[in-house]
């Protein structure tokens, strides 16, 4: 899109800005969830909105590479990215900043950029609220995110969601066993994430793939659905190996972990899930909304991401968009709940009555002298009146 | 209790129309009436939980990525040129068989050994300029939406991508094939999130146009 020099006005394609209500909506929604994820000891951290390219991706965060925005700095003449995710920005807190031996639950909010929308027409700057746990291998802290988030879509109003359930290790070690070089291997990523089955038949024959390995893989294709699906999966990869029997084993036991949480009928496995597999490395889970053709929500396990950082750590944790969220609901009602008070010429009674509102949590708006009288543009539907007595009262505005 | 939002289909408009309604038929899935018949473009069917819209085959990509329909039948040529954009597309549907092919006017030097630096027209440029990337040969696309055969005529190409089909509208305007991008049919495409929201509205019609598409290919 070109923008006339007439327009400058215009935001580029895939960048918004937030207006009153939502601006508020969104605004109250992030509080909300960071102080829930405090209240579970995820502490605030404040990652920058630019840094060194080379350390936005490191690692597995090289995926990120085409979504980041890049630019030189002036002062060192090296290359700066802006964020596209700030997950990677936690795990190099984690391990570089904060270097703890203990369990570290991290919490953010901020704007991230993203160089492509995902899907076109989407937002690229969406507001990425997250937690993160390092520091523990295990269904345990795997149970802890789920939960979090979990809790997240349910402070969110958004109860409704389906939670997709999926290990990355399924894929990863059959392709293992399948003897195939790097290029063959990508070009089975996408096989697999389209779920082509007959391409992917014809790709395992042309490379002359082992049948068990080759048979597993396609079955492992197919393997999703309900909880009844697990079941399923245990019967065709029986010859695969303990390993694989270990991974449905630990998706079943995350499950009866979550006891109460997850409602059967909003949950779905996806044994053969691809999205974020060239950076999770164990459980992963995405949230889904009728009517959404994309995930509100994504997380999962994304252990020794901190190698590249000098301190591989165990990670999981999730994240997902504030605005998306807010977008889910009807625009917040009763926004026209101001107080409109005189302006308070020489009136210390009158500035003493705001003062105690105001810290009470109540809004209240001068008029200002000379100014159009429209409260309800304002925002108000009740003004401060003086009494005869001398002293305050409120009364509604029609 | 609310009314469930029918499980939409998007179809392609043109020539993959009515071989893609005969493969519904057979899965026991057809509309009240012909999409030429009323000039509809959203149509009912005897399920009353399915809908049929007809589109450009160009925008169904766009449409079930954004999940205005759950589903289309889609051809794999739109597909790769839409770069699959995280669709499923879990079936070959055995329908709309066709190549894309790069062809060039019958005078042409066949003896060529590079097409570095060579105009050529087409409405697939992501299809077109991947092919001869992987040859290392750089050329020069125009992107034209039709009439390609006539480009190099009109001198704006020196050679064209298009799909054929039996090869008669190339011959008619003095061109001949020179090499295969791809072999191109229709695919089921599926949205990822519907996949897993309303899979057990979904899979069941995955499975049975599965079923069937097998049966023709084994008879």
């Amino acid at each position: 899109m070109v923008v006339s020099p007439e327009e400058p006005w215009l935001l580029p394609e895939g960048v918004d800005e937030l207006l009153p209500p939502r601006s508020g909506d969104i605004e109250r929604l992030g509080r909300m969830l960071l102080d829930t994820c405090a209240t579970w000891g995820y502490e605030l951290v404040m990652p920058p909105l630019v840094e060194y390219l080379d350390a936005l991706l490191t690692g597995t965060a090289g995926a990120l590479g085409l979504q980041t925005f890049t630019l030189t700095d002036q002062l060192s003449g090296r290359l700066l990215g802006i964020r596209a995710d700030i997950t990677p920005q936690a795990a190099r807190i984690d391990a570089r900043r904060l270097r703890r031996d203990v369990p570290v639950r991290l919490c953010y909010l901020g704007t991230v950029l993203h160089a492509r929308a995902d899907v076109a027409g989407e937002s690229r700057c969406p507001l990425q609220l997250g937690a993160e746990l390092f520091g523990h291998v295990g269904l345990e802290s795997d149970a802890e995110v789920l939960a979090l988030a979990i809790e997240t879509l349910a402070l969110a109003g958004l109860e409704q969601a389906h939670i997709s359930l999926g290990h990355t290790e399924l894929v990863r070690e059959l392709l293992a066993r399948c003897g195939l070089s790097a290029g063959q291997e990508q070009q089975l990523h996408g096989i697999l994430q389209r779920k082509a089955g007959d391409e992917l038949r014809s790709c395992l024959r042309d490379w002359s793939v082992p049948g068990r390995e080759a048979k597993a893989l396609a079955a492992l294709m197919q393997l999703h659905g309900g909880l009844g699906v697990l079941a399923e999966a245990r019967r065709h990869l029986r010859h695969c190996g303990t390993e694989m029997l270990r991974y449905i084993d630990d998706l079943e036991a995350l499950v009866k972990r979550m006891d109460g949480l997850l409602d059967a009928d909003r949950v779905h496995f996806e044994l053969c899930e691809m999205h974020g597999y060239t950076y999770h490395n164990g459980i992963v889970f995405g949230a889904y909304l009728p009517g959404l053709g994309s995930a509100v929500l994504q997380g999962g396990r994304y252990d020794n991401v901190g190698r590249a950082f000098g301190r591989a750590r165990p990670a999981t944790g999730f994240s997902t968009d504030v605005k998306l969220l807010v977008n889910q609901q009807p625009p917040g009602s009763g926004r026209c709940t101001a107080l409109l008070a005189p302006w308070p010429t020489h009136d210390s009674a009158l500035q003493a009555e705001v003062t105690r509102r105001r810290r009470a949590g109540e809004t209240v708006i001068y008029a200002l002298p000379g100014q159009v009288q429209d409260p309800a543009a304002q925002g108000c539907n009740r003004e401060l009146y003086r009494q005869q007595d001398g002293g305050w009262q409120v009364r509604p505005l029609d | 209790m609310s009314e469930i939002e029918p499980l939409r289909i998007a179809l392609a408009r043109g020539r993959l129309l009515d071989e893609s309604l005969a493969l519904l038929k057979r899965i026991d899935i057809y509309p009240e009436q012909h999409p030429d018949e009323g000039r509809m473009l959203a149509l009912e069917t005897n399920r009353p939980d399915i809908e049929l819209v007809v589109l450009r085959g160009g925008d169904i990509p766009t449409c079930v990525e954004q999940n205005g329909a759950a589903m289309g039948f889609v051809g794999s040529d739109i597909l790769q040129e839409h770069r699959h954009s995280g669709l499923h597309d879990p079936i070959a549907l055995g329908i709309g068989n066709c190549r894309m092919m790069l062809a060039a006017p019958e005078d042409h030097d066949a003896a060529l050994a590079s097409y570095d630096g060579m105009r050529i027209a087409t409405k697939y440029p992501n299809i077109t300029r991947d092919f001869f990337s992987k040859r290392g040969e750089q050329v020069r696309i125009i992107p034209l939406y039709g009439s390609m055969e006539l480009a190099p005529m009109l001198g704006i190409a020196d050679y064209i991508v298009d799909l054929v089909n039996t090869g008669k509208t190339l011959q008619a305007h003095g061109l001949v094939p020179v090499s295969e991008l791809m072999r191109v049919s229709a695919r089921l495409a599926v949205n990822r999130a519907a996949f897993r929201l309303e899979y057990d509205r979904i899979h069941p019609v995955v499975s049975a146009i599965a079923q069937v598409v097998e049966q023709a290919a084994t008879v």
